[in-house]
């Protein structure tokens, strides 16, 4: 039997795992009603306390090592194209895009 | 805090572009969360690169440097993994072969990125000294780089109407392209006032008053369900640590 190749066999894991349930605690109604905001800037703000002013913060330095984060994933990523099957249709029946189809086959 | 009309709004904009930074990553986090199931770190995955294409318009300006920055940086990657894989074939199969010289643009990502003297360094340490302006910068790109193969003053690229301390020219890979600097300082400085981050670190806002705005319906149904980021939930896994591949 002729190996899947490693992005398919990633995708049939993908469509399992979005179709199962999530965990109770993931429900759970005393999670529906939080403080967004204050969460996702408690750390910024617990960093900032007691200092005034402003800090110059780059968008560049920012942009820079985003984009260097990038590379480093990129390099160690093995890249490759997704083979379609015999009939030339993806082997795993998720895409159902037809532009994407397209560009896939 | 007194701020004067322009500080105001620069400060506003910086505390929107915060905001929904914050609630951005927030947001992949808790995807990622929810469909990793029991996958480790080790389990393999499927990066979508989404890549902006090289751009060169009449005007160009601070996005349009990030933009084709990216796309140098793509460049130089393509370059080696279609090289060095076709090199590696030809070896491991005992192929005789000739090496091919292709053009590096190394130089290019230098002129742009490298310290401490890149363009983007010289824009940091520009927007660094008190009343900087956009024309020190370029002033400080054309007197630092005038001899690089990389960069061309405005008027040797035919951009008779822009002087050095007004534009600057790369010399990309898919191109020359003139960038006009107005704009860069301000463009380039995120700062949030750490009155604004202590505020935000106070706020009541509650999740379902933005999940169930009418025009995102399907975040609407998702939110619900997902989790805070990990520091406020002690049970729930690590965060991702960035091995999807986006862009």
């Amino acid at each position: 039997m002729k190996a899947l190749p490693d992005s398919a066999l990633a995708s049939a894991r993908f469509v399992t795992l979005h179709s199962s349930p999530l965990p109770e605690r993931h429900l759970s109604p005393s999670r529906r009603v939080v403080q967004v905001l204050a969460a996702l800037f408690s750390d910024t703000a617990a960093k900032s306390s007691g200092k005034k002013g402003n800090t110059f913060n780059s968008v560049s330095r920012r942009f820079i090592n985003d984009l260097n984060a990038l590379m480093e994933d990129l390099n160690s990523t093995k890249v490759g194209d997704t083979a379609p099957g015999p009939d030339g249709a993806p082997r795993v029946p998720i895409y159902t895009c037809t532009r994407e189809l397209d560009t896939l086959t | 805090m007194k701020l004067n009309t322009e500080q105001a709004t620069l400060a506003r904009d910086a505390l929107a572009k915060a905001v929904f930074s914050k609630i951005f990553d927030w947001v992949v986090d808790a995807i990622n969360s929810s469909t990793r199931g029991s996958a480790t770190d080790e389990a393999k995955f499927i990066g979508l690169l989404d890549v902006y294409g090289f751009e060169s318009f009449v005007h160009n300006t601070y996005e349009q440097l990030c933009i084709n920055f990216a796309n140098e940086k793509l460049q130089q990657f393509f370059l080696k993994f279609i090289f060095k894989a076709e090199e590696d074939l030809y070896t491991f199969e005992n192929v005789s072969w000739t090496r091919i010289e292709y053009q590096d643009n190394q130089g290019c990502i230098d002129l742009i990125e490298k310290s401490p003297t890149g363009i983007m360094r010289l824009l940091d340490e520009t927007c660094k000294k008190p009343n900087s302006s956009d024309k020190q910068f370029c002033e400080s790109v054309s007197n630092t780089h005038k001899r690089n193969d990389f960069y061309m003053e405005p008027r040797a690229a035919g951009q008779k109407q822009y002087r050095p301390d007004e534009a600057f020219v790369v010399r990309h890979f898919a191109g020359d392209v003139c960038y006009q600097g107005v704009m860069f300082c301000e463009k380039n400085n995120d700062t949030l006032h750490s009155d604004f981050s202590e505020e935000m670190g106070k706020a009541s806002q509650q999740v379902l008053a933005f999940c169930t705005h009418p025009r995102s319906p399907s975040f609407a149904e998702l939110a619900p369900r997902l989790t805070l980021p990990h520091a406020r939930n002690p049970g729930a896994p690590p965060p991702d640590t960035g091995r999807g591949v986006g862009g």
